[in-house]
């Protein structure tokens, strides 16, 4: 068969694409006619696909990734092929035996399956024929492992080997069912993270327990699907360790807890005093409340929003300071801490809260050296939500930015309140790193810290656990008195979601700052109150 | 089948899963994949994230005994071409417009940009409608910078044939384009 010449159309486009890809200057190396009308327009085409061909490198490390992969890939094979070979070669002389000797073989078989079975299985993965022989064989280990600690690392062992399965799996792109058990390291509507795994969460997907959070135990029973990765089928939060129980929380009807309450009950007055202290900013500046202590501090009847963040100082205008784009009322229930004197450029640290009007009343401002302000500059916001689109939520009258980078926990709604880490940029817009819709049902403790303990506090006794989302406002010490927004547990503890604290009552009252003139007499007695 | 003995030696090595011969082969081809997959499709995450899926995917075939018949690169490219064209199948595709950083850092007008990469992924979509042949023989053209000869080597034919070949692929990729200004 000769090959077919290209036409002098065809000649002619390939000059041109060479001459447009190595720049006008190089000249057709072979005479070719000029170029119909038809080709002219083919080359403009050409014009447009050089014009693609701007590839940006990938970014450094970008391909690493997908060496990794391989070699696992190639790992996860090799370990199959030397598991395939090895029970071969231990075959092997089976069969001569078998010809040699049919008794001797016959008892030499039944041993030597249940070996081989045995170290073929060792490498098996989830719907390899001998898994279920590697499963017996870790059940009894597990059986005959009768000290604690010898139990515990034989425990942790078989579940990171589960996990390594799923990951050679995933890696083999194999379709089986496994299943593992891990903690939550990240969060989506859609997908849970646990080890590195990304697992799905269909529709069909079984979730036991309460709503998942990060930092959750959870036992998942998943498919691994060459295209699709792996999705779960079940997913069974495992509950931690039961904590001895401490204080069974009020009953949520209290009447003492209503927000619309407009008098005070007489069951709240043995906690007034803590209350009082607790709530002392809030009620000189909203002076309607100030015979309604318990009220003051829940969102949507007199305070819409609270928020911490650093800055500079950049205004000071009568009773209006800005710090970092925006602004706060000053008035002489405002907390100055040591040098945060009036002072313009000055870098300080502000506790606000906002009325439902969207006034920001700060709390406290003090002086603080380490803030750096800027776009890294952290802000803490707890608070209703009152309006949200796509890419925009506002929160005490501040529009908040979300962006594709925002993570986003629950399901957020206007009314709902939820608590947002967030970053200023240098205009002073807030973009929002991570938002956690708190549950509805959530209840309020109002107490005194105790005892701190990492994530655990002790509060007016009730054990209080801080979930790893959790936004504190303040600073906490012992001694202080906080406000907790959380859910409550069975045993009597309670799952913090949002934390603001003030600071604990002086010894000596001072008329210049009447937040901490409060007194503070006695170690109030907890109280707790239902969210609306 | 023709293979190049340095080839087969280290198909050889790759089916003992030797991860010196994995990491080689990856080390050799990745940017070039890579590279292909980009001008395909247009987003950086994506063109990396299928970059891994080329090298799995041409391991599963050698582990299954399927593996290249003429030459090595052209097999991997036409692994990732199947990809890309899985992708556009399953209509995966983001439905935003993704600007590459340095593209919108340009100082360029903002609507120019955008415009820009819609155009773009016009082109790309209609490459993804082309025959394999032609639509591998426009981004070795044009996305590797291949010489016709080279080209010619990867998918086993002869220069006239490539230069034949891009001829159809310019025209197909002119006629689908002006269908859909049309429609």
């Amino acid at each position: 068969m000769t090959e077919r010449r290209p036409s002098t159309a065809e000649e002619n486009l390939d000059q041109a694409i060479a001459r447009l890809r190595h720049g006008s200057s190089h000249e057709p190396t072979v005479p070719v006619e000029p170029p119909t009308d038809d080709v002219a327009r083919l080359v403009d085409l050409a014009e447009r696909l050089c014009e693609l061909a701007v590839t940006p490198p990938p970014p450094p490390g970008a391909l690493r990734a997908g060496r990794e992969r391989l070699l696992a890939a190639g790992r996860a094979a090799s370990h199959g092929l030397r598991s395939r070979r090895r029970f071969a070669t231990l075959l092997r002389p089976v069969a001569y035996r078998w010809v040699a000797a049919a008794a001797v073989c016959l008892a030499l078989m039944t041993a030597f399956l249940a070996s081989s079975g045995a170290i073929a299985s060792a490498a098996s993965l989830p719907g390899d024929p001998f898994y279920p022989v590697k499963r017996a064989a870790e059940s009894v280990q597990l059986a005959l492992a009768f000290a604690p600690e010898q139990r515990a690392a034989l425990e942790k062992a078989m579940e990171e080997r589960r996990l390594a399965e799923v990951r050679a799996l995933l890696d083999l792109r194999r379709r089986a069912q496994a299943s593992f058990r891990g903690t939550v390291t990240a969060l989506s509507p859609n997908t849970i993270e646990i080890a590195g795994l990304v697992v799905h969460i269909g529709p069909n997907t079984r979730i036991e327990g309460h709503r998942l959070a990060i930092g959750d135990v959870v036992a998942v029973l998943a498919r691994s699907q060459p295209e699709d990765g792996l999705i779960a089928e079940s997913i069974r939060i495992i509950p931690p360790t039961p904590l001895p129980p401490l204080l069974t929380l009020a009953s949520a009807s209290a009447p003492a807890l209503s927000r619309d309450v407009q008098t005070p009950s007489p069951n709240i007055t043995e906690s007034a005093t803590a209350s009082t202290a607790l709530t002392g900013t809030v009620t000189s500046t909203l002076p309607a409340s100030s015979a309604m202590p318990t009220i003051t501090l829940t969102f949507t009847s007199t305070v819409a929003a609270m928020a911490q963040w650093q800055g500079t100082l950049e205004m000071v205008e009568g009773d209006q300071w800005r710090v970092a784009g925006h602004t706060v009322l000053v008035d002489a229930t405002t907390v100055m801490g040591e040098a945060a004197a009036a002072t313009v450029g000055r870098q300080v640290r502000v506790l606000a809260l906002a009325t439902p009007d969207s006034v920001w009343r700060a709390v406290s401002i003090t002086a603080h050296p380490a803030a750096t302000g800027g776009p890294t500059a952290p802000w803490a916001i707890g608070g209703i939500l009152s309006a949200l689109e796509a890419d925009r939520w506002v929160i005490g009258g501040w529009p908040l930015l979300l962006t594709p980078d925002t993570v986003v926990l629950g399901e957020p709604a206007a009314g709902a309140l939820v608590t947002i880490s967030a970053h200023s940029q240098e205009d002073g817009t807030i973009v929002v790193d991570s938002a956690t819709v708190v549950p509805a049902n959530t209840a309020v403790l109002l107490g005194t810290i105790e005892r701190l303990e990492g994530s655990v506090w002790l509060v007016s006794g009730v054990a209080v656990h801080l979930l790893p989302e959790a936004l504190l406002l303040g600073e906490p010490q012992q001694g202080a008195h906080v406000a907790i927004w959380g859910e409550g547990q069975p045993d009597g503890a309670l799952l913090a979601h949002l934390v603001w604290v003030q600071a604990p009552p002086p010894t000596e009252p001072t008329a210049t700052t009447p937040l901490t003139a409060t007194p503070a007499t006695a170690t109030p007695t907890p109280e707790v109150k239902a969210t609306p | 089948m023709v293979r190049s003995d340095q080839d087969s030696g280290l198909l050889k090595r790759v089916q003992e899963y030797d991860p010196s011969a994995l990491g080689e082969i990856y080390d050799c081809y990745a940017g070039r994949i890579y590279s292909y997959l980009y001008y395909r499709l247009g987003d950086a995450h994506l063109a990396e994230d299928l970059t891994g899926t080329v090298f799995v995917r041409m391991l599963e075939a050698i582990q299954g005994d399927r593996s290249w018949s003429v030459s090595f690169s052209g097999w991997l490219y036409r692994i990732a071409h199947n990809l890309v064209v899985d992708h556009y199948r399953r209509g995966r595709q983001d439905q935003c417009v993704v600007l590459d950083e340095r593209v919108a850092a340009r100082e360029h007008d903002p609507f120019q940009v955008v415009q820009e990469r819609l155009d773009s992924e016009r082109l790309r979509k209609a490459i993804s409608r082309l025959t394999d042949e032609q639509a591998l023989v426009v981004t070795l053209k044009f996305a590797e910078g291949l010489s016709n000869a080279e080209v010619a080597e990867i998918m086993g034919k002869t220069e006239g044939a490539i230069k034949s070949l891009q001829f159809r692929a310019m025209a197909s990729l002119r006629r689908i384009l002006e269908a859909e200004e049309q429609g």
